[in-house]
């Protein structure tokens, strides 16, 4: 029981720390998405067209 | 009279775990019509129940279509529950989360029940695999359960989709109650101004690809899950596939749907379902559901303390996977406790968030536990 309780410790462990740095790299990702992707401002027509 | 025994030859057959299984699918029958509960799914599963506990069915051995449909749907390859996938992912906007992406660690925080599930079905006597395909019962997330509990051959499988589906369907009476418990009226009243940042169609094209190739270089047991998921979603914005993806969210889920209740049911034979563990998966998938919830409150919470901007700790709870239940339950909350207090757009955002956290926690917990068992090397 100590073992198998042991090995499932650690799993929960490894998967919660895995999450969190999968998300945090898709966090990174779609924040680069975002500041790179910021639709342009439209420069103004100087003729009004 | 003797030439009349073939009347009663297989109904002298009928077992007492038969006659079980017959009040259990008629009770799932029941709920699917009268209570609503995810009828989609509990309607087939509770006839099938009952067509695959009569003597000698047909429907399963050699030719047997229920067998055949497991054996090719969800045995070989797990094609039901990852066709499925397509069409969630063609169904979801991601829009909500990419303009605020601070919610994806909702959805992280928000599987925290699965990891206190797997250590408390180990401490119940579980075995690893039957442990952890117990636990991902708190992916909240129909699909990924089939497919974890099965790839990791749990000899559960009937018992915990009859968890998963039912406690999905239990959302809004289980989030609730557990929420009240772990907020104040005051910070359920906590208001968030909700800034729609533009999101170019340019992101939503990268994002599932980059998901896809992220997930799969760190975890590649999720990839069948999160790769699936993210093209119907890269149908859904590419914006040259209209007819396809609204077939992938329609006609492909509706079609998968319909066959996946019934296939489901071949793990629901009396011999086999009706086991005093069944009743402990269903007490366990119910800690999963409320820890999930727990672990988004207390995470919310948490960012609270290092936060200028508050937010309100119920989004958090939306991060379970429970599409669009959660996110409805958290704007019917926040109303609650102030009439012009609106989450929905926050809740939504965490609520999509953990649709991708749970496959990703799926494909994790699929890695470590075939690791440990020695499966496949780390």
């Amino acid at each position: 029981m100590g073992e198998a309780l042991i090995e499932a410790l650690l799993i929960s462990a490894k998967c919660l720390l895995g999450i969190f740095v999968i998300i945090t790299i898709i966090f990174g990702v779609v924040k680069l998405l975002n500041l790179f992707g910021k639709p342009r401002q439209k420069k103004e027509d100087p003729d009004g067209k | 009279m003797d030439f009349l025994s073939f009347l009663w030859e297989y109904i002298a057959q009928v077992t007492w775990q038969q006659a079980v299984m017959w009040v259990i699918g008629g009770l799932l029958i029941f709920l699917a019509i009268k209570k609503e509960m995810e009828p989609a799914l509990l309607l087939p599963m509770g006839f099938g129940a009952i067509l695959v506990n009569l003597p000698e069915s047909g429907v399963l051995g050699e030719n047997g279509i229920i067998q055949w449909l497991f054996d090719v749907g969800i045995e070989a390859a797990e094609v039901f529950p990852l066709l499925l996938f397509i069409g969630i992912g063609a169904m979801i906007d991601f829009g909500p989360l990419l303009s605020n992406p601070k919610l994806f660690f909702f959805g992280a925080a928000a599987q925290l029940g699965i990891f206190l599930t797997l250590i408390l079905a180990t401490l119940c006597g579980f075995e690893l695999k039957d442990a952890a395909a117990t636990a991902i019962i708190g992916a909240a997330d129909g699909p990924t359960a089939i497919l974890v509990a099965n790839k990791l051959q749990s000899n559960y499988l009937g018992a915990i989709l009859v968890a998963a589906y039912s406690y999905m369907a239990l959302v809004p009476i289980i989030q609730p109650i557990t929420i009240k418990l772990c907020t104040t009226k005051k910070e359920r009243a906590i208001k968030m101004t909700y800034k729609p940042g533009s999101v170019t169609k340019l992101t939503k094209i990268l994002f599932p690809i980059l998901v896809t190739v992220i997930a799969g270089l760190i975890a590649p047991a999720s990839l069948a899950l999160v790769g699936f998921l993210m093209f119907g979603n890269l149908l859904r914005e590419c914006g040259v596939l209209n007819s396809l993806s609204e077939t992938a969210g329609k006609v492909l889920s509706n079609l998968i749907t319909l066959l996946l209740g019934i296939t489901i049911a071949f793990q629901m034979q009396g011999e086999q379902f009706l086991q005093w563990q069944t009743l402990l998966i269903m007490a366990l998938g119910l800690f999963a559901f409320v820890f999930d919830t727990v672990g988004g409150v207390f995470f919310a919470k948490l960012i609270n303390l290092f936060s200028k901007e508050k937010i309100n700790p119920m989004v958090g709870a939306a991060g379970i996977s429970a599409f669009p239940m959660s996110a409805r339950v958290v704007q019917k909350l926040g109303l609650e406790a102030d009439p012009s207090n609106h989450l929905l757009m926050h809740a939504v955002g965490a609520n999509v968030s953990g649709q991708i956290a749970s496959v990703i926690a799926g494909g994790l917990l699929l890695r470590f536990v075939e690791a440990t068992l020695g499966t496949i090397g780390i």
